[in-house]
């Protein structure tokens, strides 16, 4: 169906709001331009926005000359509220302008609504899981061309973790099996130039229970299924865990001021990527619904940095999901 | 017997498994905290965490943002 076909569907279903307190807002242009005023009305019949830009100037603005978040935002914002179809109809415009979360927020509330569009719904949402996944392919060639090996790890990922069906999961995994060492094993690269000696003597085993961390984190990521993950997540932060505490022993007996440093560094690394595995076990077990679980992991790295940005992000989300309803996907 | 003995030794045992059981641990987080990641390519995929987003309010704080309705300032057309 193309987007001018959506567009005007989405019209026959759209009613106008009644008049409301003025609000500011930012619409951009299909070229880039950003137009920051006061929406006055939407036209549903010629499918023309009335607006007012900052400095008065009075502009009507065709719906086709937005951009796609505008457009998408102007169509929603005119949408009978709790409508079935109209839920549905924005999903499907959320996904063809590339908000898939936005997209299958709509896609869920329309099954809420009225679970007899389920058959419906499920058909759309196959192709709402087959772009997004791409779409992450995409972000993470872009990554790699650009040499941010870290940002397309994060990109893969996350298309392993969520569309573990779609076919690009296996050409996904190949590519963060090989970015994988690239990413975590040179994070160390410094500690290991500064201090070679510590490293080949009180603090090997220390380095050992690091590496295997590292793997086991890895296996997590790439496991092929939701028990496999958990394991390997769980032996990850046991490692984790004896990395720390072999630090602690070593920081007692080597209390030079060169080395003390060296440890501290070592133990930020394993604290950071204590972090990192329980982000993507609460990531994982989210996914699969297990809400408490999740908090449970968070909770955990947010006792470690209650500001990790990462790790507050998750709170949110697990935070509206067991207490609202409310998400996403 | 064995039956009301099994039935104590079950009924102690989840005594003790309460008492001893911790309580999980929580961290005291200010949401307001959360990025608002609205216009980033991330929130694409994931849906923005800040707690305006996932409620499906618009946040007035970011222009990018389209995750709740605008309002207009005007009489509309059906």
């Amino acid at each position: 169906m193309s987007l001018r076909t959506r567009l005007a569907l989405i019209t026959c279903l759209l009613v106008a709001l009644p008049l409301t307190a003025e609000a500011q807002v930012t619409l951009k242009l299909a070229d880039g331009t950003a137009l920051t005023g006061k929406a006055k009305s939407y036209d549903a019949a010629t499918q023309t926005l009335e607006f007012v830009a900052d400095g008065g100037r009075e502009m009507q603005i065709g719906l086709d000359e937005l951009d796609g978040r505008s457009s998408y935002l102007v169509n929603r914002s005119n949408a009978r509220p709790d409508h079935a179809d109209t839920e549905l109809q924005l999903g499907n415009f959320a996904r063809d302008v590339g908000l898939y979360a936005h997209s299958a927020r709509h896609y869920k509330h329309a099954r809420r609504l009225d679970p007899e569009l389920r058959h419906e719904v499920d058909r759309q949402t196959v192709i709402l899981n087959r772009e997004a996944a791409e779409s992450c392919m995409a972000m993470a060639e872009e990554a790699l061309s650009e040499g941010d090996r870290r940002e397309a790890e994060q990109w893969l990922t996350k298309l392993i973790k969520r569309w573990p069906d779609e076919e690009l999961r296996g050409r996904a995994v190949t590519m963060l099996d090989t970015l994988y060492d690239q990413v975590h094993g040179a994070r160390d690269d410094d500690l290991e130039a500064e201090a070679p000696d510590l490293l080949a003597t009180d603090l090997r085993k220390g380095k050992q229970y690091y590496d295997r961390m590292l793997e086991e984190n890895e296996k997590g990521l790439l496991a092929p299924n939701q028990n496999q993950a958990r394991s390997a997540f769980n032996k990850a932060l046991r490692e984790g865990e004896r990395a720390l505490g072999q630090l602690d022993r070593v920081a007692k007996k080597r209390t030079d001021a060169a080395s003390q440093e060296t440890l501290q560094g070592y133990r930020e690394l394993v604290n950071d990527q204590i972090i990192e595995t329980r982000i993507h076990y609460a990531s994982q077990l989210m996914v699969q619904s297990d809400y408490k679980g999740a908090l449970r992991q968070v909770n955990a790295a947010l006792a470690i940095d209650s500001k990790d940005k990462q790790a507050l992000a998750m709170r949110s989300r697990i935070e509206n999901a067991i207490s609202r309803g409310i998400g996403w996907w | 017997m064995s039956k009301t003995l099994a039935a104590s030794a079950l009924g102690l045992a989840f005594l003790i498994g309460a008492c001893v059981a911790t309580p999980e641990p929580t961290v005291e987080v200010d949401l307001s905290d959360v990025d608002c990641i609205c216009g980033q390519p991330l929130e694409a995929i994931e849906g923005c965490p800040h707690p305006l987003c996932i409620a499906g309010e618009r946040n007035p704080d970011n222009p990018d943002c389209v995750c709740g309705p605008i309002e207009f300032d005007g009489e509309g057309d059906r």
